[in-house]
């Protein structure tokens, strides 16, 4: 029974990535990397939740502690009880949202050249960030809690237009677009900007046909007739799906510089061999 | 120019497979998978909605004729490759579609099947009216100088904008795992547009040709604005744009050295 149930999720999953196939297919002659999307009632063995929580959201908290202390120049004494602080709240946060997740959620997960790069979350490096902000703004002076508050807004926004720009170009390949229509469309996407349809960046990294599913009334009013024509034929789809780490690539490289107290234990990666990112060269 | 089937084409078709296998297990006695036209659109456009080259043909006029003013003719004559485009790339679907389409296949030929028409489906993702087609070539000949000059600057200002949001995307992407501060994230910014170009052409290796440029430049500009951490981290990444000049090189996608 167990056999034929593995055999059918397997099946389930390699079809949606099939399906999925036609959301994001690389545009070079010669393909050397694939990113697909695909979506699974993901299996985690209960004892192992807690590992992968630590595995895969750890680096995001020590990332945001680590711009909270460069952000307000904290040393010594400050920094620790910072770092602390930090680490007191995450634990809490594994324990919170392992009872959420021994449910079973519904995930999705990028692969790149049929490997899992990124496994999808419910949880999004927005939300943790935001609940950071909370953790580090009672430890800081005001003075310290003004300039941390004006440091996450510029961030805020570098990411935004940078999003909407990317956004853009790529509708530039493919409409031909006017420098006016460029300019229009990167101010509305930075003005009517919203995490319902706005995509994750670890999709823009990797994959060039991947389109969002931004409403109409956003980008009807600068197209051309002809243009509207090509852009309601490309496949959007809702992206909805955070990568609760730290961007595709890289090796999930990030800062050395915020140490726990309990570090995580190694978490075993969800499938094997899923760090191949690096597009093989050319045969 | 050769299309060459990569490990993600046939680890794309393994999938096939799979998908294949654990229906055909799911109803032993329908051991075959049928290759309906909406699959092999789907395989082939990545939707199930057939070609529409005629609407990327009118974009692509009205984005040079904004540019340029062109004429009644050289509308026509541009019109008339972009078809030509269009005829050339559906008659090779059609013969691909009544080879392949409306057949079933067992496991074992599902496979070859896709790696088929893998080739078409690239061709069709870089564009029917891209740089090799004969819409492309008879645009280059029917400006006149004076349209070529404004049309090149317009292209030169869409690689230019291409590359500042790869600049901005690779920033947001570095402070996924390396923290900056405004003025960092301005200063690395200002550095990398000052010293790197766009890629000669876009692709999804952007990325590493903005990278490989990076690596280039002398550590020390970098070491006045970030810290230790910091700079470690960045020299890991700019590693791996450095790993990739050969690759780079040989697909061509190095700036211009007149860009």
């Amino acid at each position: 029974m167990d056999a034929y149930f593995h055999r059918q999720l397997f099946g389930i999953v390699s079809a949606l990535l099939l399906a999925a196939t036609s959301i994001s297919r690389l545009a070079a002659l010669e393909v050397v990397a694939d990113v697909v999307v695909l979506e699974a009632q993901v299996a985690v063995e209960a004892g192992n939740i807690d590992q992968q929580l630590r595995a895969q959201f750890e680096p995001v908290v020590k990332v945001e502690l680590s711009f909270a202390i460069r952000a307000c120049k904290l040393e010594g004494e400050d920094r620790k009880k910072l770092i602390a602080a930090g680490e007191e709240w995450f634990l809490q946060f594994i324990k919170e949202n392992s009872d959420i997740n021994h449910n079973g959620n519904r995930n999705r997960a990028i692969a790149i050249n049929g490997l899992v790069r990124a496994h999808g979350t419910n949880i999004s490096r927005e939300t943790i960030a935001k609940d950071i902000v909370s953790v580090v703004k009672p430890i800081l002076t005001p003075e310290q809690a003004a300039v941390y508050e004006r440091e996450c807004e510029h961030r805020e926004n570098a990411y935004r237009e940078a999003i909407a720009a990317t956004l853009v170009v790529r509708m530039d390949e493919k409409l031909a677009l006017s420098a006016e229509q460029r300019q229009k469309l990167t101010e509305a996407f930075t003005r009517e900007w919203n995490a319902k349809w706005a995509p994750p960046l670890e999709i823009f990294m990797y994959n060039n046909d991947m389109w969002p599913a931004i409403p109409d009334k956003i980008v009807s009013p600068h197209l051309t007739p002809a243009q509207w024509e090509i852009w309601t034929r490309l496949t959007k789809n809702s992206q909805n799906m955070h990568f609760g780490g730290w961007g595709l690539g890289d090796n999930a490289q990030v800062i050395d510089d915020v140490e726990f107290e309990k570090p995580a234990e190694q978490a075993e990666p969800p499938i094997e061999g899923v760090f191949q990112v690096v597009p093989a060269p050319a045969e | 120019m050769p299309l060459h089937f990569h490990r993600s084409d046939r680890l794309a078709a393994l999938a096939v497979v799979c998908a294949v296998l654990s229906f055909a297990s799911a109803s032993p006695a329908q051991n075959q998978f049928d290759l309906n036209d909406e699959m092999f659109n789907q395989w082939l456009y990545g939707n199930s909605k057939p070609l529409d080259v005629a609407s990327e043909i009118s974009a692509e006029i009205e984005g040079v004729d904004r540019v340029c003013s062109l004429s009644p003719e050289q509308k026509a004559k541009l019109k008339l490759a972009g078809r030509g485009d269009e005829v050339r790339f559906s008659e090779r679907v059609d013969e691909l579609r009544a080879r392949l389409a409306g057949k079933s296949y067992d496991q074992n030929e599902i496979n070859e099947i896709y790696l088929q028409i893998q080739p078409l489906a690239q061709e069709y993702r870089a564009g029917v009216l891209g740089k090799s087609s004969l819409f492309y070539k008879v645009l280059n000949r029917t400006l006149e100088p004076q349209q070529q000059e404004v049309f090149q600057r317009v292209q030169a200002e869409r690689r230019a904008a291409r590359h500042a949001a790869r600049i901005g995307l690779y920033i947001a992407q570095l402070e996924r795992g390396c923290p900056l501060t405004h003025e960092q994230r301005t200063a690395l910014q200002e550095l990398l547009h000052k010293e790197t170009r766009p890629a000669s052409q876009a692709s999804e290796y952007d990325a590493y040709v903005l990278m490989f440029q990076a690596s280039k430049i002398p550590e020390e500009r970098f070491e006045t604005f970030l810290d230790e951490a910091q700079l470690r981290m960045v020299k890991q990444q700019f590693q791996q744009g450095r790993g990739m000049e050969q690759f780079l090189k040989q697909q061509g996608l190095l700036p211009d050295a007149d860009e």
